[in-house]
């Protein structure tokens, strides 16, 4: 009667180990399946700007996703001892020595590709003789392409304006608002960022 | 106090004698509470209903609701969030099932690591309304080497008998590659039968998957429409497409091809069915002059078995069916026209569903549609567009078994709607002991509505009424006023209504944050 009662403790025992298995290598299966190194579930992006360099900026960019739609992108970065001007309004301040810039955009993703963005960048060039303020605001639209895995690639443009502070080599027919030059602004930009 | 408004007033007292319920000589109408919802939660549809139950599926925001209601009050009893996450991870719900009396989930989620988009079903309990957490593969797509969207898309039909399950899917492509399309059946358990991945000969973007039928031994037929060269629907001045029916057969490796050759005849609307004996029945409407046009309508039925084309005919309409709902103004117009030896034609229907009759024949059930989209600028230069919805008569075309047409009916509907995606429109309909039941939101105006009226145009009005169709066997027709949405408290939504047994439906309606339900019972 104790042997039975052993045996049958002992095949319980065993049909639980194995139903134990079962559910693991299902849980394994599962693993699988939804396994995708963490990039459905994130929400921080950390990009460079691919043609930055060419102007003269080097800036690193943050975005950080606030809601399923809201998103809002901070920048920083040094200005090197050169500058290129936009062909539509060129604006000499050759050579800066050193300089920074800084940068907000809250965006709201309307599709799961494409963006609006309130752009607000402050970019301080330090001058031999003097120092140059740029401050733009812009609306902007943006594509934000998947490449794979993490990677990603984001261009966008918009179009604004541009308030400028001790700078006197402008074309005359910029207007003046509260001591500042006020001229147009069209930012265009390429990114590369890495998903995390 | 006019005519039309002393009968809605008197049938408005006639159908509520009794709080909840109201009789109509051919339908019993049990409604529910008016029930208080968020605004932010919409029902995306009726999943069925049994004695334990009507279940019904809902959204807010981006999360899904599994709801129940009682079968016999029709008020909401439970309501439990739909859970979609494994491992931290949220699926896509692609779709809720009422499969014999079983409530099914199928999720997806698509691995942007591994490149593979996973379709699964899992059971959800009746009574607790919670999902079972063992999630059942049933199918996969590898979009290694394509962008994270072009993923693939699942879908999902059951066979006539309900004893097999298809899950279909279009395989990512790129521009200029062959149609490619992969499909697994299952049976009842969701054990899989057969699969198969296919590379049709044609250029995926020059090929269209018009519709596809599992039959109850589990093969697949495939209505496609291919163009020539170029994706237009004439070219100088011929069709440049044609019809194509292949059968993909579970018991062997082969592939029938049967192509539909319209004789330079525009073939429009099609569907595809198979019948009880299982031949399949290709059907829809044809036209002489062009892709958005009806003449007449069009039947083929192929043996299952030998793969001979049993029937083959051309029906063209009738003037009289042409001219059917004509007010006298437009029969004028219609006849300068015949005499001048134009066609008559029908515009913008669309084939809805091929409908099996009890003694053996076909109907077709079509619906006229289109929008129409109109941008007006103000003086400033500021500009408005606006949305037309246009949802208009419903036909109705028997056919007996043999595909010879035998009558030919259109119910008269004007259904205008403005920027809602026309939420309010089209109809709903049941067939019962050979009666064709259609119900739609109609013009109160409508009520004593007669052959060559005027139909007035339903545009969601307060005054509205709900109408009932009734089509006998033998083509002819009948209408009359249901009830009214201001008694109803609730403008009804016939695409979201449901039909749960031969003889019943269920329907839905709501209004701002509110909404109801009601049982319509068919009586012979």
């Amino acid at each position: 009667m104790k042997l039975r009662l052993t045996h049958n403790i002992a095949l319980v025992s065993l049909l639980i180990l194995v139903s134990q298995f079962q559910l693991k290598a299902q849980n394994d299966n599962e693993s699988l399946f939804f396994d995708d190194g963490g990039i459905s579930e994130a929400s921080n992006m950390v990009k460079v700007g691919i043609f930055s360099l060419a102007v003269g900026d080097l800036p690193i960019y943050y975005e950080g996703q606030l809601t399923d739609f809201i998103s809002i992108e901070l920048g920083a970065g040094l200005q090197l001892n050169y500058y290129i001007s936009a062909p539509y309004m060129p604006i000499d301040i050759n050579p800066p020595v050193s300089g920074f810039s800084l940068w907000m955009q809250p965006k709201y993703h309307f599709n799961d590709q494409q963006f609006y963005g309130l752009l607000i960048r402050h970019r301080h060039y330090q001058l031999t003789a003097n120092d140059v303020v740029m401050n733009d605001i812009a609306v902007i639209w943006g594509f934000t392409y998947d490449l794979t895995g993490h990677l990603i690639i984001e261009y966008s443009y918009g179009i604004g304006l541009r308030f400028l502070k001790d700078h006197d080599n402008l074309a005359a027919n910029t207007f003046d608002y509260n001591g500042h030059k006020v001229v147009p602004s069209m930012p265009i930009s390429f990114k590369v960022g890495y998903r995390f | 106090m006019n005519k039309s408004t002393l009968i809605l007033a008197f049938f408005v007292c006639y159908s509520f004698l009794s709080f909840g319920q109201s009789n109509n000589d051919n339908v019993e109408i049990e409604w529910g509470p008016v029930q208080e919802v968020s605004k932010k939660n919409f029902l995306i549809k009726v999943i069925g209903a049994d004695e334990t139950g009507i279940y019904t599926l809902s959204q807010s925001k981006r999360q899904y609701y599994i709801n129940k209601l009682n079968p016999d009050k029709l008020s909401l009893t439970k309501s439990v969030l739909l859970e979609t996450e494994t491992n931290g991870k949220t699926r896509i719900v692609e779709d809720i099932y009422f499969l014999q009396n079983n409530i099914y989930a199928h999720t997806s989620f698509s691995n942007a690591k591994t490149k593979v988009n996973y379709l699964f079903a899992q059971s959800i309990d009746k009574t607790t309304l919670k999902t079972n957490p063992q999630l059942k593969k049933l199918a996969e797509i590898n979009f290694a080497g394509f962008h994270n969207r072009n993923n693939g898309e699942f879908n999902f039909v059951v066979s006539n008998d309900s004893t097999k399950r298809l899950v279909f899917y279009n395989l990512p492509y790129e521009k200029g590659e062959k149609e490619k399309f992969g499909f697994h059946v299952f049976n009842q358990e969701y054990e899989l039968i057969w699969e198969k991945k296919v590379t049709l000969p044609y250029k995926e973007e020059l090929f269209e998957i018009k519709d596809y039928q599992l039959d109850n031994s589990g093969n697949l037929h495939l209505l496609g429409k291919v163009y020539r060269g170029k994706t237009k629907d004439k070219s100088k001045g011929v069709p440049n497409y044609s019809y194509i029916i292949l059968t993909y057969n579970a018991e062997s490796e082969e592939v029938r091809e049967y192509p539909i050759l319209p004789k330079g005849k525009y073939l429009t609307e099609m569907k595809i069915a198979t019948d009880k004996k299982q031949d399949i029945i290709c059907a829809g409407f044809y036209s002489n002059s062009s892709a958005e046009r009806m003449k007449g309508s069009y039947f083929i039925k192929i043996d299952h078995a030998t793969g001979d084309i049993l029937t083959q005919e051309y029906k063209e309409f009738s003037d009289e069916f042409l001219k059917q709902n004509m007010t006298e103004k437009e029969e004028q117009k219609a006849q300068k026209k015949l005499d001048k030896g134009k066609d008559l034609e029908l515009y913008q229907y669309d084939l809805n569903d091929i409908v099996f009759k009890e003694d053996g024949g076909y109907l077709l059930i079509g619906e006229q549609f289109y929008i129409h989209v109109s941008t007006t600028y103000t003086a400033n230069g500021a500009s408005s567009t606006t949305y037309y919805y246009h949802n208009n008569d419903i036909i109705v075309i028997s056919m007996d078994e043999n595909g010879i047409a035998e009558w030919s009916t259109m119910i008269a509907k004007r259904q205008v709607t403005t920027n809602d995606n026309g939420y309010y429109n089209s109809y709903t309909y049941t067939y019962s002991k050979g009666n064709l039941f259609f119900i739609f939101n109609d013009n109160r105006d409508n009520i004593n509505y007669k052959q060559g009226d005027y139909i007035a145009s339903y545009n969601k009005d307060k005054n509205s009424i709900v109408t009932l169709a009734v089509v006998d066997e033998t083509g002819k027709y009948s209408r009359k006023p249901l009830f009214s949405a201001k008694d109803a408290e609730v403008r009804i939504v016939p695409t979201l209504s449901k039909q749960t047994s031969s003889n019943t439906m269920i329907i839905y309606g709501n209004k701002k944050k509110e909404e109801r339900f009601a049982k319509i019972t068919f009586i012979d």
